[in-house]
C-alpha cells in the first residue's frame, strides 16, 4: 500500500492504518530502535510507542514523507528511552555523541548562537556538499546509529576505511561549521 | 548542546535517502552454512557437466560474457561484467606470468576498446576462472604491460572486493599501509611530486590515484634509498597528515586499517573480522580490562575499538588470541596477534581451496 493511502487510513481513524504501517515500515522502525538501545524487548516497546505516537499525531499532521516521519518518531522515542534507562554502560549513542562532540569547539558559544533546529539545517547543507557514499556513512552512523561493522558491509569498505572516512567527514563538518560562524 | 540532537533534526530527504540501506552480510548459523555447502556441491556435481557441454557446443566461446566499465567510489576502474557479476581489477593491479593451478578458460571478452568508456579492454581476450571459485577471474591481456606483452590480470567480484586507495609513482603502485598518519616526516624524505588525478587515462602517469581518500595536489614524498615506500600528505585543516604507502609486495594486511585494536604489554592484537561470538569458550578467564581508548601504544590495555572497562578474556593455553565483549559488535570479538593472524590466514586459504 502506498504512503498516501496509509495516511488516509490514519485520517479515517481506521485501525488497519497501524497494521499497514507495521507491514511497510515495522522492520525499519525496529532496526532504528535496536541500533539505539541494543535491547530487543526495549526496541519492541519503542516500536509500539512509535505506532501510538503516529496514531496520535496523524491527524492533524499530514507528513510529506511518511517514511521520514515514522523514522524520526522512532529515533526520538528510542533516544528518550535510552536516556531513561541511563545505564552506566556506554552504548552506541554515547559512542556517536563522543565522535561528534569534537566538531563543535565551544558548546557554550554554539548554544548562544544556534538552536538545535538551525544547526540541523546547517548539517543538511553540509550533507549536500558530500558525495553519496560519505553522506551515507554520516547519516547511517549518526542518524541511524549503525555499527562500524554494518557500515563496512553496507559500503563495501573495510572498517578501518569507514572509521577514517568518518573521521575526515567530522573534520570537514567542523571546518564547515566554523566557516558558518559556529566557532570559538 | 548535543550535536546528536541537531543531527536528529536533519531533513526528511536525507533520512529517507538511506533508509533502505541494510548490511549485506549477516550472521549465518553453522547448520545453514553446512546446508548451503551441501546444496552448492549438489549444484556443482550436477551442473558442471551441463556447463561444459554448453561451452563445447559453442565452439569454446561462452555466450553471455561482456566487457563493460563502471564508476565505483568516484573513480573509474576497469571491470568485467560476466553472468550478472561485476569483477573489478585489483587495487594493486596484480598480474601474473603464470596462471594459478585450477583456473580454466571460460570464454572471451566481447566489446572493444573504442566503445569502452575507459578504453582498456580488447574483444577476444581470454577469461579464466576456477570451477570452485566464483569470486575471482583472470584476463590474459597486454593492457598497460607495454613491452612485457601478455600477462594474467586478476579481478575480484564486487562482493569480495577490498576497496582501498592507491597511488602510482615511478611507474609502481603504492598502497596505504594503514590510515594512521604522521605529521612530521623523516628528514630523508623529499617532496617528489603530487597527486595529479583520478581519471584512468592518467593511470600510467606518476601521481595517478585510485579512490577518493586522496586529493589532487596532495604532495608525494620519497626517499631515494627506500624505493618500496613513500608518503602522501593529505592535509586536513591545514595540518599535514603523511600516510605511509608501500609497494604491493610489501603490504602487510595485519597492519592495515587502524592499528591499535588491543595493545597489551607492547604486543598488538588485532580483530579478525570474521569472529564475533555469542558466547566465550569455556576455557577462557578474565585477564584484565580495557583502561584507555587512546589511539597510541601504551604499556597496558588500550583500544580504539572498545570501551573503557570492557573485560578482556584469554584461554591460558592460547597466548595468541583474546576475547573482548564489544557492544559495537554485539558479541565477543576475537583478537589475534600477528603470528596467529598469519597462521589462520594460511588455514583459511586451505579451506577456501577445498
Amino acid at each position: 500500500m502506498n504512503d498516501i493511502r496509509i495516511i488516509e487510513l490514519f485520517f479515517e481513524r481506521s485501525e488497519s492504518a497501524i497494521s499497514e504501517l507495521s507491514a511497510k515500515y515495522g522492520g525499519m522502525v525496529f532496526i532504528i530502535a535496536e541500533n539505539v538501545l541494543h535491547n530487543r524487548q526495549d526496541a519492541e516497546e519503542c516500536v509500539n510507542d512509535t505506532y501510538l505516537d503516529v496514531w496520535n499525531t496523524i491527524p492533524p499532521e499530514k507528513p510529506k514523507s511518511l517514511l521520514s516521519f515514522v523514522c524520526r518518531i522512532a529515533r526520538n522515542i528510542s533516544v528518550d528511552r535510552y536516556r531513561y534507562n541511563n545505564s552506566k554502560k556506554r552504548g552506541v549513542y554515547d559512542l556517536c555523541y563522543d565522535e561528534l562532540k569534537e566538531c563543535i569547539p565551544s558548546s557554550e558559544t554554539v548554544e548562544s548562537l544556534y538552536e538545535e533546529k538551525e544547526l540541523g539545517e546547517l548539517i543538511d547543507v553540509f550533507l549536500d556538499t558530500l558525495d553519496k557514499k560519505n553522506r551515507l556513512l554520516f547519516v547511517r552512523r549518526y542518524w541511524y546509529m549503525d555499527s562500524f561493522r554494518d557500515l563496512a558491509s553496507e559500503t563495501n569498505l573495510s572498517e578501518g576505511a569507514v572509521r577514517t572516512r568518518l573521521s575526515r567527514i567530522r573534520d570537514k563538518l567542523k571546518e564547515f561549521l566554523e566557516s558558518r560562524g559556529v566557532s570559538v | 548542546m548535543n550535536l546528536m540532537n541537531a543531527v536528529g533534526k536533519i531533513s526528511d530527504e536525507h533520512i529517507a535517502e538511506f533508509a533502505h540501506v541494510t548490511p549485506k552480510k549477516f550472521y549465518v548459523a553453522p547448520w545453514m552454512k553446512i546446508t548451503a555447502a551441501a546444496a552448492c556441491l549438489a549444484v556443482i556435481v550436477t551442473g558442471v557437466p551441463l556447463v561444459k557441454k554448453a561451452i563445447s557446443a559453442a565452439n569454446g566461446v561462452v555466450t553471455g560474457i561482456n566487457c563493460s566499465a563502471s564508476v565505483l567510489d568516484g573513480s573509474g576502474m576497469p571491470c568485467v561484467a560476466m553472468n550478472g557479476i561485476t569483477y573489478m581489477v585489483d587495487e594493486d593491479w596484480r598480474m601474473l606470468d603464470k596462471l594459478p593451478e585450477g583456473f580454466e578458460a571460460v570464454g572471451k571478452l566481447s566489446g572493444s576498446s573504442e566503445n569502452d568508456v575507459y578504453q582498456w579492454c580488447e574483444g577476444g581476450e581470454i577469461v579464466y576462472r576456477h570451477p570452485k571459485i566464483k569470486s575471482e577471474i583472470y584476463v590474459y591481456t597486454d593492457f598497460l604491460n607495454g613491452d612485457d606483452g601478455y600477462r594474467f590480470l586478476h579481478f575480484t567480484d564486487d562482493e569480495n572486493y577490498n576497496y582501498t586507495s592507491w597511488v602510482v609513482f615511478n611507474g609502481k603502485v603504492y598502497i596505504p599501509q594503514s590510515w594512521d598518519y604522521i605529521e612530521q616526516l623523516p628528514s630523508e624524505y623529499r617532496n617528489s611530486g603530487e597527486v595529479i588525478g583520478f581519471d584512468l587515462k592518467d593511470f600510467a602517469k606518476d601521481g595517478f590515484v585510485m579512490g577518493n581518500d586522496f586529493s589532487i595536489g596532495d604532495s608525494i614524498y620519497c626517499d631515494p634509498n627506500s624505493p618500496n615506500k613513500l608518503y602522501v600528505d593529505h592535509p586536513i585543516q591545514n595540518k599535514a597528515t603523511h600516510i605511509l604507502c608501500v609497494e604491493a609486495k610489501e603490504f602487510d594486511p595485519f597492519y592495515a586499517g587502524v592499528h591499535y585494536e588491543v595493545f597489551i604489554n607492547n604486543k598488538l592484537y588485532k580483530r579478525d573480522a570474521e569472529n564475533v561470538l555469542d558466547q566465550l569458550p569455556e576455557s577462557c578467564v578474565m585477564i584484565g580490562k580495557v583502561i584507555t581508548n587512546r589511539e597510541e601504544s601504551v604499556n597496558g590495555y588500550g583500544s580504539v575499538l572498545l570501551n573503557i572497562g570492557d573485560e578482556i578474556y584469554q584461554d591460558p593455553k592460547i597466548s595468541g588470541a583474546l576475547y573482548v565483549f564489544s557492544e559495537s559488535y554485539d558479541g565477543f570479538i576475537r583478537l589475534v596477534d600477528e603470528e596467529t593472524y598469519k597462521l589462520e590466514g594460511a588455514d583459511k586459504n586451505l579451506i577456501y581451496w577445498f
